[in-house]
């Protein structure tokens, strides 16, 4: 065989294997991103329109978080935030707005004793979809109707619908009060 | 505004001059009265275990209206039933046993009535006071 042909075949081999690998650690990494965020990877990729872009966001998500020094909270940590949630949850027959406006405090309680940096809603989101990306969801939802109650145009069934929303979030990051059956507690 | 049932400290009526006047206090019947009322209303119609089971029952369901409301406002419904179920027995025996009293041929001691008389006008006050 002639060498320039087995050199020139030699090439084009090596730049095939190049791409499959190249393909195979992108799809890698996609797979996981997407494993990793759930439903928030498909979010990103709608505010985006662009893979590398959302998948860019999200990994830079994910360093900043695992950056942050987070810990669990204490039994009795625990036990006073569900205590708090109860008295807020019970509010909600006399002032649903307040109850709302508390339970969204009492998150940002949590999230602080967790080890998060307090901000504003959307980075907190952020934050939270790394390791929760399912109930950031909830917290996205749960936000928007307290948004819009404050220009006053929610009715009570919203309300209570929000409340809902931050409970699952509420629930991921401390859990069930103990002896609790879940049943109850969930819709 | 006549033809209203007034148990207002300044009424005159005679039906509503509480009994066992102290004579001293005849001129001023109107702070007796009052007083009367006030302390009557902080006898309590449950034992403090009872209160507490239902104000805990209570608490329990007020935390489920946000699961639940439509649930939650039929438990009540039913709570505030028993209470007052609770409360209509424990008349109901008094009742059946100042009967008792006078069909054993006695009166009932007129002391037993007034007691009795002002725990139902304690109840009636507290009806009214809703």
């Amino acid at each position: 065989m002639n060498p320039n042909v087995a050199i020139a075949i030699a090439f084009v081999v090596g730049f095939l294997v190049g791409v499959v690998v190249m393909y195979a650690a992108q799809q890698a990494k996609t797979a996981r991103l997407k494993k990793q965020f759930g439903p928030e990877y498909g979010r990103v990729i709608a505010d985006t329109g662009d893979r590398h872009r959302t998948e860019a966001v999200l990994e830079e998500r994910h360093r900043r978080v695992r950056k942050l020094s987070l810990r669990p909270l204490s039994a009795t940590e625990k036990a006073n935030f569900q205590e708090g949630w109860r008295s807020v949850q019970a509010r909600f027959v006399d002032d649903p707005a307040i109850a709302l406006t508390e339970a969204d405090v009492l998150i940002g309680k949590v999230m602080a004793a967790e080890g998060y940096p307090v901000t504003e809603f959307e980075q907190r989101a952020e934050d939270i979809s790394v390791d929760h990306p399912i109930v950031v969801e909830n917290y996205r939802d749960g936000h928007a109707i307290e948004l819009r109650n404050q220009q006053g145009r929610v009715s009570t069934e919203d309300m209570r619908k929000a409340m809902i929303n931050y409970r699952r979030l509420f629930e991921e990051l401390v859990g069930l009060p103990e002896g609790e059956p879940a049943e109850r507690i969930r819709l | 505004m006549s033809d209203e049932i007034t148990l207002r400290p300044e009424s005159r009526d005679p039906n509503v001059i509480p009994v066992n006047r102290e004579p001293e206090r005849e001129n001023n019947p109107e702070v007796r009265w009052e007083n009367k009322v006030q302390k009557e209303s902080f006898a309590p119609l449950f034992s403090n275990d009872d209160c507490r089971g239902l104000r805990s029952r209570w608490g329990n369901l007020q935390v489920g209206f946000v699961d639940e409301p439509r649930r939650a406002v039929e438990q009540a419904d039913e709570l505030v039933n028993e209470t007052i179920r609770g409360l209509t027995t424990g008349f109901a025996n008094e009742r059946e046993k100042l009967d008792k009293q006078w069909h054993q041929g006695a009166d009932a001691s007129t002391e037993d009535l007034r007691v009795a008389f002002q725990r139902y006008r304690s109840f009636f006050e507290r009806l009214l006071s809703l």
